[in-house]
């Protein structure tokens, strides 16, 4: 024994014994796993293996970057370290086991230096695992966040590892005793050698069979566990296919429905999600992450994604074990959504707070308004938001305003109709907002004085504009929105417009991420980019502005549509302006509370979202809240002028009013 | 059991209208004319569709006279839970009276035999709250008026429903069927119809619409005698101006002209569970001399 190395099976009889268990632990595994398949074939399946093929360069990328990186993980430090040593840990055992059959079975390589290598990763692997665990209890059962639900699964599981990991250890140390290994190359394998040190002196053969058969046994247990009992532990391999499936997936544009196809759209029965949809119910391993981020849960609302998802989950394993029993499915008895709670689907902002931070990439919005959708469809609709939907019906608009005073705003100012300027390809596109609400008309006043001073050829539609349709398509009402939609996108080719400026968000994400897929493609420009090129060309310029100021980030502009930059690089183009960035910011912005529809719904439980928000900003002692959303405005203008008796001192403009 | 309830569209009231002074017609400024289904038909129709779907082996019947424009609202009864839609073509509405409009519904429910006939109680444009009236003596059956909860009692022949009187009090009575009841519009919250559904109804249920082309002819010409002689528009409501603050500086003044707002509001959002809300806004109406404390 000159060369450091390690004989496999050593003094172990009948060594073959533990293929069987591992051969039949894995074939428990496979079979749950596929048991589950059968389940998740029961949702839509519709192009999920076209979007697998076009997807596959971009499920790479995440695997590489959030899931041997931790990228998405890390963003939240203590779990993030926590994950990523137990991840990390475990490769390293995975590989230092792959590289041991290979050597034992194939090519002998670990010997001399590289065994050496070998052995102190695998212990590395092995303490960073421990840690982990550690690191991982402490968390779950000392400090004990509101996130985190602990069920029994959590304890076995977490023991299981443990004690894998521990007898393992032990095992090597009682190997070296026992094998008289030289403890000049034994010292590499750091831990074991500790325990072999602690114990040296006795014969350790008779310990060292007993640890070695029971830490066999005891990983045949464990993944026998995950397979039977599905813990959150299973994530390991549903994670990967939810993350493949969803890979590519369209940012910021919900699910268009073929409406003659589609007798009622929106997920009713577990059979109405999508494939990818139930994959990612399993992977959900309930990190509360998405509960954290989410707005309506900071402000103490009933809605709370983890819970959603997992109440989905519930129904789903709830139809796979009346499936079992009575061999047929009882698709069709009642609504998912009642299963999950009405107020809580009515509470979404759609802000995508959630879907954004989520490490698995479940889509809570998309599943929120397919449940949405489903409600409507069943005429349950929250009292004031369905006055909202019929006024957008009837009139055109979710402000229920004529529309014969859609051009009211533009009183005594030099605004061009689509008469006068016949030339002109690119619109300004009001908006709702713009049109009808105080607050919003006062963006559209300023934009139009920028457009004018920096001689713009541009025009506005005035009576042929109707609403986007964003809040219908947000309030699930799909049928209203594709009828807006289309009616907007005829408007548009009959005047030739190919370009589209806007000063509202969610106008902007419409059009850019959804009207494609209703034949109307755009170039569609958010007034945020629009302004800066002015500034950037010289055709504007800027006033100075000695204030302390705060960008709000609109959730459809940043989060939904990673503009984060322009806005900034404005306001850092005004002379005298000092930026503070609020705790919430840029990507991970906090919403204004008035997405989703939710600027008409009155009178839900819970703090007001717009005050939450305002709270954080107040406390950062900002003269003015910047932001670029009508909505936003809206919002926060709400929230400081209730602030107290009187109202607050600090004002709340868009970035079209201050330049 | 069959449920007969009768619906008419009128101009959405959102929208700014003007009164024709010569034909006292209503003309909406709006490119095309917004119609919708008021509330109160909405209430009848949503009651009915609830008594179906309590009772079951129901049939609900929606019927409305109306020229043929009314057809989309139709289709949405039918999305709203109609078994059936009649639509007894009017072309010409704006000369029939209340009287009118409650013989051809008559004449159209005698062929059809119901057990309950829901209206809504007052019209949205005319308000005149006499169809029903008219329709319950024609049919020679008992009804009750401004209904804000109906029951059916046991053995289906009887029905208990809550009248709303002045001044808050109700009002509980028992009529046998069948009868016509004219629902107040605080009866229920009618169901939310998508388009989609309506679409759907347009699609998929022509066979449940019934088109009705002779009856309005028929019946009751001689009682098609309203005329409009004059209308006298509504003397426009005095606008309120508050001066603005002599002691503010001249461009604080004129801004606040400009700007049309009054003196600085009172602002406070009230805060926490809904009886919290109720209980602070009891003090502030009490502390402003809104609402006078009871003593006892």
């Amino acid at each position: 024994m000159d060369t450091p190395s390690r004989e496999i099976f050593w003094s172990i009889h009948y060594g073959w014994v533990v293929y069987l268990l591992a051969g039949a632990a894995t074939l428990i595994l496979i079979v749950a796993v596929l048991r589950r398949l059968r389940l998740w074939l029961a949702g839509r399946k519709d192009d999920t293996f076209t979007d697998i093929r076009r997807n596959t360069r971009e499920f790479v990328r995440i695997a590489i970057v959030d899931g041997l990186a931790h990228k998405r993980i890390l963003s939240d430090p203590y779990p993030g370290i926590m994950h990523a040593l137990l991840f990390w840990g475990a490769l390293l055992l995975l590989l230092a086991s792959v590289a041991d059959g290979i050597s034992h079975y194939l090519i002998e390589f670990l010997r001399g230096n590289t065994y050496l290598a070998f052995s102190f990763l695998a212990d590395l692997g092995g303490v960073m695992m421990l840690v982990g665990v550690g690191m991982a209890v402490y968390r779950r059962y000392v400090k004990k966040p509101d996130r985190l639900d602990s069920i029994a699964s959590d304890s076995i599981t977490l023991g299981l590892i443990f004690v894998v990991l521990v007898t393992g250890f032990l095992l090597e140390g009682a190997r070296m005793i026992a094998a008289e290994a030289p403890a000049a190359w034994a010292r590499w394998s750091f831990l074991g050698y500790g325990f072999s040190r602690a114990f040296a002196g006795s014969s350790m053969i008779g310990w060292y069979q007993g640890l070695w058969w029971f830490h066999a046994v005891l990983v045949a247990v464990t993944i026998g566990y995950v397979a039977l009992a599905f813990p959150r532990l299973i994530h390991i391999f549903v994670a990967p296919l939810a993350v493949l499936l969803r890979a590519g997936g369209k940012r910021g544009a919900l699910e268009t429905i073929e409406l003659q196809e589609v007798e009622r759209p929106g997920f009713a029965t577990i059979s109405d999600f999508h494939f990818r949809d139930l994959v990612a119910l399993d992977a959900c391993m309930e990190c509360g992450r998405c509960q954290e981020a989410c707005p309506a849960c900071s402000a103490e609302k009933p809605l709370n994604p983890r819970k959603v998802i997992q109440d989905i989950r519930a129904r789903m394993v709830k139809e796979d074990m009346l499936l079992a029993r009575d061999g047929m499915s009882t698709v069709g008895q009642d609504l998912v959504a009642l299963h999950v709670g009405e107020e809580e689907i009515w509470e979404c902002t759609t802000c995508g707070a959630c879907r954004n931070i989520c490490p698995v990439y479940v889509e809570h919005v998309d599943m929120l308004v397919g449940l949405r959708r489903s409600l409507v469809e069943h005429g349950q609709v929250f009292g004031s938001l369905a006055r909202s939907l019929e006024g957008m019906c009837l009139l055109g608009n979710p402000w229920s305003e004529p529309q014969s005073q859609r051009s009211d705003w533009m009183y005594n100012l030099d605004v061009k109709l689509p008469e006068e300027a016949k030339a002109s390809s690119l619109l300004y596109w009001v908006g709702c907002s713009g049109c009808y609400d105080p607050k919003g008309e006062e963006i559209a006043r300023s934009m139009v004085n920028i457009l004018n001073t920096a001689d713009i050829d541009y025009f506005v539609l005035g009576f042929d504009e109707v609403c986007c349709g964003d809040p219908a398509r947000r309030a699930g009402d799909e049928g209203l929105f594709q009828h807006l939609a289309r009616k907007n996108i005829d408007t548009l080719h009959k005047y030739g417009v190919i370009c589209v400026l806007t000063h509202c968000p969610h106008c902007y994400n419409t059009f850019r991420n959804e009207y494609p897929d209703l034949g109307g493609s755009f170039r569609v420009v958010h007034h945020t980019e629009f302004i800066l090129q002015l500034i950037l060309d010289g055709r504007l310029e800027v006033r100075d502005l000695k204030q302390r100021v705060a960008f709000h980030d609109p959730c459809y502009l940043g989060r939904w549509n990673g503009i984060v930059d322009q806005p900034r690089e404005i306001l850092n183009k005004i002379s005298g302006l000092s930026l503070i960035e609020p705790p919430h910011n840029r990507e991970r912005t906090f919403c204004c509370g008035g997405g989703g529809g939710q600027m008409w719904i009155e009178g839900a439980p819970g703090k007001r979202v717009n005050r939450v928000r305002f709270e954080e900003f107040s406390s950062t002692g900002i003269q003015i809240i910047v932001t670029a959303c009508p909505f936003c405005k809206i919002m926060l203008d709400d929230a400081s002028s209730t602030a107290g008796a009187g109202g607050s001192e600090i004002r709340v403009r868009d970035i079209a009013e201050i330049i | 059991m069959r449920i007969a309830v009768c619906v008419r569209e009128t101009l959405y009231p959102g929208v700014p209208y003007e009164v024709n002074t010569e034909t006292g017609v209503a003309e909406q400024k709006e490119p095309c004319p917004v119609y919708w289904l008021p509330t109160h038909d909405r209430c009848a129709l949503e009651e009915a569709v609830r008594i179906r779907e309590a009772l079951g082996n129901s049939e609900v019947i929606a019927f409305t006279v109306a020229p043929t424009r009314a057809s989309d609202s139709l289709y949405r009864c039918l999305a709203m839970g109609a078994d059936r839609v009649v639509h007894v073509v009017d072309e010409e509405p704006d000369t029939s009276t209340s009287r009118v409009v409650a013989m051809i519904l008559g004449e159209v429910l005698k062929k059809v035999c119901c057990d309950l006939v829901l209206c809504g109680d007052c019209s949205f444009d005319a308000g005149a709250c006499q169809v029903p009236q008219h329709l319950a003596a024609l049919l020679d059956v008992p009804q009750v008026t401004r209904v804000l909860d109906v029951q059916m009692l046991p053995g289906q022949k009887r029905l208990k429903v809550v009248r709303k009187l002045e001044r808050g009090n109700r009002e509980t009575v028992e009529c046998s069927l069948p009868a016509v009841v004219a629902v107040d519009s605080a009866l229920n919250e009618p169901r939310y119809v998508s388009l989609h559904a309506c679409y759907r109804a347009v699609r998929a249920r022509g066979s449940d619409y019934e088109v009705d082309a002779d009856t309005a002819r028929s019946v009751g010409s001689e009682h098609r005698n309203l005329r409009v002689a004059r209308f006298i528009p509504p003397r426009p409501p005095v606008k309120k101006m508050v001066m603005p603050d002599m002691k503010a500086s001249a461009a604080d003044r004129l801004k606040f002209i400009l700007s049309g707002s009054s003196a600085e509001k009172m602002s406070d959002l009230l805060d926490g569970t809904t009886d919290e809300v109720v209980r602070q806004l009891i003090g502030i109406l009490q502390r402003e001399g809104f609402i006078l404390t009871q003593k006892s």
